[in-house]
């Protein structure tokens, strides 16, 4: 018994810790502080604007709008560039008689002419944001009759002439069967009428 | 995910290739193809051909005199037109040309773009002409007008095609020091046939 109390003693009595115990747990301490917010915290890494806009996109609420969003940027897209060209191609077939027809015709300014040629009113005047000061009006006048005296002056190449003359016998006969082909049946057409009124 | 982004990509692509596909077949709006007909050059003795695209359209009109009234008309119902295609045949005898040349050309002309505005039908003479006359139009505008005039022994397409004004069109009969051409006669005597590319007749 007296051997068990012994031993008892022994190892629940109270020991006292070596004098450098204090000092060997606070260097632990501070070398585990050291090493530990190195491997805890993880390295911030800069997202580029391709993952955040697919984030974005394929966040729930806005999937389905962005997309409709973006379908539709792409149609209109697709409209307005056909519009474009659209408008490119009628816009030469348009002006092209129109054109012809204004070719060497002076624009609506005050002034005098040379060699007595006449000023086209109205139709032709300029917007008055363009029209040129009065005092270079006349000289301005005069300049477009020479240049248009000269273009008259010029001989008209004869290759042109007479492919441009057989374009309009071509025209012309065409217009007339077409012309004729109608009339015809509105002939018949008529005379039918005739018949059945008697 | 995929699948969605498949199909969507497959659509945007058919999408384009359509209105691609559609750019150049607008042009063409109004016009019928009538180049088969030119086999029947042979078999005929008259043959007119008259084909007016746009540019040479517009090389016409600034050669048509302002001044003159009736070239002045003509250039005002150029102006807009996009071409004008005629072919007449006129043949030794009935029969020389079969209703497959003219089913080709009605073919055509049965779209729902097309309408039909004018058939007429008649024995005269012994001439069994028949006449239509189509229209495509897209709303109040005119895109194309066709006109189909068979006889016993004659055959004639006029394609025009552009915003043309029909009643300007019938007035200019007998203008131009051109002849009308023989087509029906109710009584008088028939009127010589402007001289295009005339063949010898067969022997």
């Amino acid at each position: 018994m007296s051997r068990i109390d012994d031993e008892l003693r022994l190892i629940y009595g109270r020991k006292e810790p070596s004098p450098d115990f204090t000092g060997r747990v606070m260097q632990q301490i501070a070398a585990r502080q050291t090493v530990a917010p190195q491997t805890v915290a993880p390295p911030v890494s800069k997202k580029s604007l391709w993952q955040t806009l697919r984030e974005t996109v394929e966040m729930p609420p806005f999937r389905p709008k962005l997309r409709l969003a973006a379908a539709g940027l792409a149609a209109c897209l697709l409209v307005a560039l056909f519009a474009g060209q659209y408008a490119r191609r009628e816009a030469p077939a348009a002006g092209g008689p129109e054109v012809a027809a204004q070719a060497g015709s002076p624009s609506g300014t005050t002034g005098k002419a040379d060699g007595g040629e006449e000023i086209i009113p109205a139709g032709n005047v300029r917007p008055a944001a363009t029209t040129p000061p009065r005092a270079t009006a006349r000289k301005h006048a005069h300049n477009i009759a020479r240049s248009n005296k000269r273009v008259r002056e010029e001989p008209i190449d004869e290759k042109a002439l007479a492919e441009g003359n057989a374009a309009k016998e071509k025209v012309m006969l065409a217009l007339q069967i077409a012309s004729s082909t109608l009339n015809e049946a509105q002939r018949i057409v008529q005379g039918d009428s005739r018949r059945g009124d008697r | 995910m995929k699948l969605i982004i498949f199909s969507a990509r497959t659509a945007a692509l058919a999408f384009v290739l359509a209105v691609l596909a559609a750019i150049p077949a607008y042009g063409q709006q109004g016009k019928i193809q009538i180049g088969q007909l030119d086999k029947l050059s042979d078999k005929s003795i008259e043959m007119i051909d008259v084909t007016v695209d746009e540019s040479l359209l517009q090389l016409a009109a600034k050669f048509l005199n302002d001044k003159v009234p009736d070239q002045a008309k003509v250039k005002e119902l150029i102006s807009n037109l996009k071409g004008i295609y005629v072919r007449r045949f006129v043949f030794e005898n009935e029969g020389e040309y079969s209703t497959g040349d003219t089913d080709y050309i009605r073919s055509q002309l049965t779209t729902p773009a097309w309408s039909r505005i004018v058939g007429v039908r008649s024995k005269k003479r012994d001439k069994n002409i028949n006449v239509d006359v189509f229209l495509m139009s897209e709303g109040a505008i005119i895109r194309g007008l066709a006109v189909i005039a068979t006889e016993s022994k004659a055959f004639t397409v006029v394609n025009i095609v552009g915003p043309i004004d029909l009643e300007k069109l019938s007035q200019l009969e007998g203008k131009f020091g051109i002849p009308s051409l023989e087509l029906i006669r109710t009584g008088s005597e028939p009127r010589p046939e402007p001289e295009q590319t005339t063949k010898p007749p067969k022997e």
